[in-house]
């Protein structure tokens, strides 16, 4: 397999196919003062996504895939600022936008869902309320009864039964699912190009959160919609995503559309995440984990990140440059110089 | 002895609720609402359901941690229904259990050495030097270090304090541990070398696990036996094979169907809308699922349905059992690329290398020093 080195990849893909490209990252560098001094948390992150596609962020916590989305927003917390890099968005850099500016953007262009949607909501006002407010808060001339209508709308929308009453209702009367369509509904009540689902589905229930993933397929195709999807779960990746980012320690180890990915994982940190998820068709004899734990971000391991966890790690892994992606095949890049593993293995590979 | 390790018969656990604050009505949530089960000597029984269906509660049921309302519970051969303190003191060295949260279960106060000796020091077990020796086999029964025993808990990482935690339970050897959640809190890579470790330790001590879990997958890995819990009550329970090859209770299926596969090519083929599940204060009439299965019938409506047998060890709940109700099959077999099973199975190749070399340095280590 021959592998075409490509350091600058994402701005060579932008260009290639920039009319089909809503957001493009190149070189985002998120940085945080702390005691141990600054420390990066996410550290040279290239992604584009697709117009009217969900892009999947995958990665356990502590890689970085928040606050990467976080940056994004310009909701990173005050010891934090994006340092390097670019955002664009629609032909806007965002990085060094006034915060006036952003304030149109932010919720009306580009929304955000989270992932507890009992700590997003304020407990002390009516969803309906809160829908409201977003729609006015972009919409100055949109009285209240025209946003109340919007609001109902949108609750129907999101597949909330009795709409009408439900509207008048606080958080906490609803559960947690609903709660969840009730943040699907607020974020899209202005009809943003993007939405940032952060780990949407985590704290439900698996047949509440099959509804919650299929609602927001039906929304994306009902809108157009693109979708930043930010997740540790495989499944929900496979199920809902046209292209991934697989994270690790604050940088992107592999990329590519999903099938790709799926079909052909070629970073050893992507074998280690399917690896280590027990699968629900099959009986496995036993899991292959990874090794160690991720490293704290004031102690990163030199070269490529993954190299202390990795089985096939050599001295080249651990100096500066190891982690240069590569293209694989056509859009699908690794930061991996021993990938694929079978080729620098041979003895293992029979 | 081929008796149950644990025998569970029909208990229940109601708790008061004060429904209507104003006209002060009461009325009972029926957590565990008639649950049986057995478990067998080195065998994991898995108890699945969604946020609010008495799994946790029916497993501090099983170990006496709280009070049942009725029903009976025999622990090795013995009914320990209405055991005293003083007896249950005795069976609880037996029987132990590991929490979710690694960060809520280990006393931020004491060092390790000291959490894992407590048990140790409650029951009595040897001097102070062979307390020591024991902690320090159990911190390498788990894959913790020896220097680990002077930390504090906060010193360490989610994956590293659940091994505290499993250590802790392993230090009495009990016959039965309560895995409450082990995994849920943790990121996935450390998730499995958990459940891993749980397993190897099972092989090596004979253990038998009460392994509760909202994760079917990690489940399937884990338990030979699963019963799946709704609103208080099992609806179905089977050897793990024949359960999530042919799931027969409409639930059951459900769940199954609900989860996620990481395969981009299997689409799910999900049963109809599910809506959420209902409240355990107001449960639905009849089978308590009936809201939310489509084949549901007038029947369901009224009658709750019995757990019977239904061959080869299974018991289901559900009037239509026998039919042959029109679902789609559940997908089974490898979801993985082929190439991505290649590169696995060199990693694992690669990892059993590297453990026969650390093993022949240790054996060196020790021989040679």
């Amino acid at each position: 397999m021959t592998q075409k080195s490509s350091p600058y990849f994402s701005e060579l893909r932008a260009d290639s196919v920039s009319h089909d490209v809503v957001l493009s990252i190149a070189g985002l560098r998120t940085t945080f003062r702390t005691d141990a001094g600054e420390v990066a948390a996410v550290d040279g992150v290239n992604i584009s996504l697709r117009r009217g596609k969900t892009l999947a962020i995958v990665g356990e916590s502590g890689c970085g895939k928040s606050m990467l989305s976080l940056s994004i927003m310009q909701l990173l917390p005050g010891n934090g600022r994006v340092s390097d890099g670019r955002i664009d968005f629609e032909g806007k850099m965002l990085v060094g936008v006034p915060e006036a500016e952003m304030q149109a953007i932010r919720g009306k262009r580009i929304a955000m869902i989270f992932q507890e949607p009992m700590t997003s909501l304020n407990p002390a006002f009516t969803i309906g309320n809160q829908i409201i407010e977003a729609i006015r808060a972009h919409d100055k001339d949109v009285t209240f009864s025209v946003a109340r209508e919007r609001a109902i709308k949108a609750l129907k929308r999101v597949g909330i039964p009795a709409a009408e009453r439900r509207v008048d209702e606080y958080p906490h009367q609803l559960s947690g699912g609903m709660r969840q369509r009730v943040m699907i509904a607020m974020a899209l009540v202005c009809e943003p190009e993007v939405l940032i689902a952060d780990e949407p589905t985590t704290a439900l229930d698996v047949t509440v959160q099959a509804q919650i993933l299929e609602l927001l397929k039906s929304l994306q195709n009902e809108t157009g919609m693109s979708i930043i999807l930010i997740t540790h779960d495989l499944g929900v990746v496979a199920e809902m995503a046209d292209d991934m980012a697989v994270m690790y320690a604050g940088r992107i180890v592999e990329t590519g559309s999903v099938s790709d990915v799926f079909d052909d994982p070629q970073h050893p940190y992507t074998l280690g995440l399917l690896g280590s998820t027990p699968k629900i068709s099959e009986d496995a004899k036993r899991l292959v984990a990874i090794k160690g734990s991720v490293p704290p971000l004031f102690r990163m391991p030199t070269g490529c990140r993954f190299h202390p966890r990795c089985d096939f790690c050599i001295a080249e892994c651990k100096i500066e440059g190891a982690s240069r992606m590569s293209e694989i095949s056509e859009g699908h890049f690794v930061a991996c110089i021993r990938a694929p593993v079978e080729e620098n293995c041979r003895e293992l590979a029979e | 002895m081929n008796a149950p390790l644990m025998e569970v018969i029909d208990i229940k656990k109601h708790f008061p609720a004060n429904s209507s604050f104003l006209s002060g009505e009461k009325s009972l949530v029926r957590a565990v609402d008639g649950v049986s089960f057995t478990i067998n000597r080195g065998e994991t029984l898995a108890l699945v359901g969604e946020s609010g269906c008495g799994k946790s509660t029916t497993a501090r049921l099983a170990l006496r941690l709280q009070n049942i309302t009725s029903g009976t519970i025999k622990f090795e051969g013995m009914d320990i229904t209405s055991s005293n303190a003083r007896a249950l003191h005795d069976v609880r060295r037996r029987m132990q259990i590991i929490f979710q949260d690694p960060f809520a279960s280990l006393n931020p106060r004491m060092k390790v050495g000291e959490i894992l000796e407590e048990p140790l020091v409650i029951y009595g077990v040897g001097d102070a030097s062979e307390r020591k020796a024991r902690v320090a086999a159990l911190m390498n029964q788990v894959g913790l270090a020896d220097y680990h025993a002077k930390r504090y808990p906060h010193e360490f990482s989610g994956g590293q304090r659940q091994r505290i935690g499993i250590a802790r339970a392993l230090a009495l050897n009990p016959s039965l541990i309560v895995c409450d959640e082990p995994v849920s809190a943790l990121d996935v890579s450390i998730q499995a070398q958990i459940t891993n470790l749980l397993k190897d330790l099972q092989s090596s001590l004979s253990l038998s696990y009460l392994f509760i879990s909202h994760d079917l997958s990690v489940v399937r890995y884990m338990a030979d036996r699963v019963a799946v819990m709704y609103l208080g009550r099992i609806v179905e329970t089977a050897p793990k094979e024949a359960l999530f090859a042919d799931p027969r209770h409409p639930y059951t299926r459900t769940l199954l169907a609900a989860v996620p596969q990481p395969d981009p090519r299997r689409k799910p083929d999900r049963l109809a809308p599910m809506g959420d599940p209902p409240s355990p204060i107001n449960p639905p009439s009849g089978c308590h699922f009936h809201p939310r299965c489509r084949f549901a019938t007038d029947r369901c409506r009224v009658e709750a349905p019995a757990l019977v047998p239904a061959g080869d060890g299974r018991l289901v709940a559900c009037h239509r059992a026998d039919e042959d109700l029109e679902w789609s099959p559940v997908s089974q077999g490898s979801d993985m690329s082929p190439a991505a099973a290649r590169r696995l199975s060199i990693c694992a190749k690669m990892r059993a290398q590297q453990e026969v070399a650390r093993q022949h340095e240790q054996n060196n280590e020790a021989t040679g020093g």
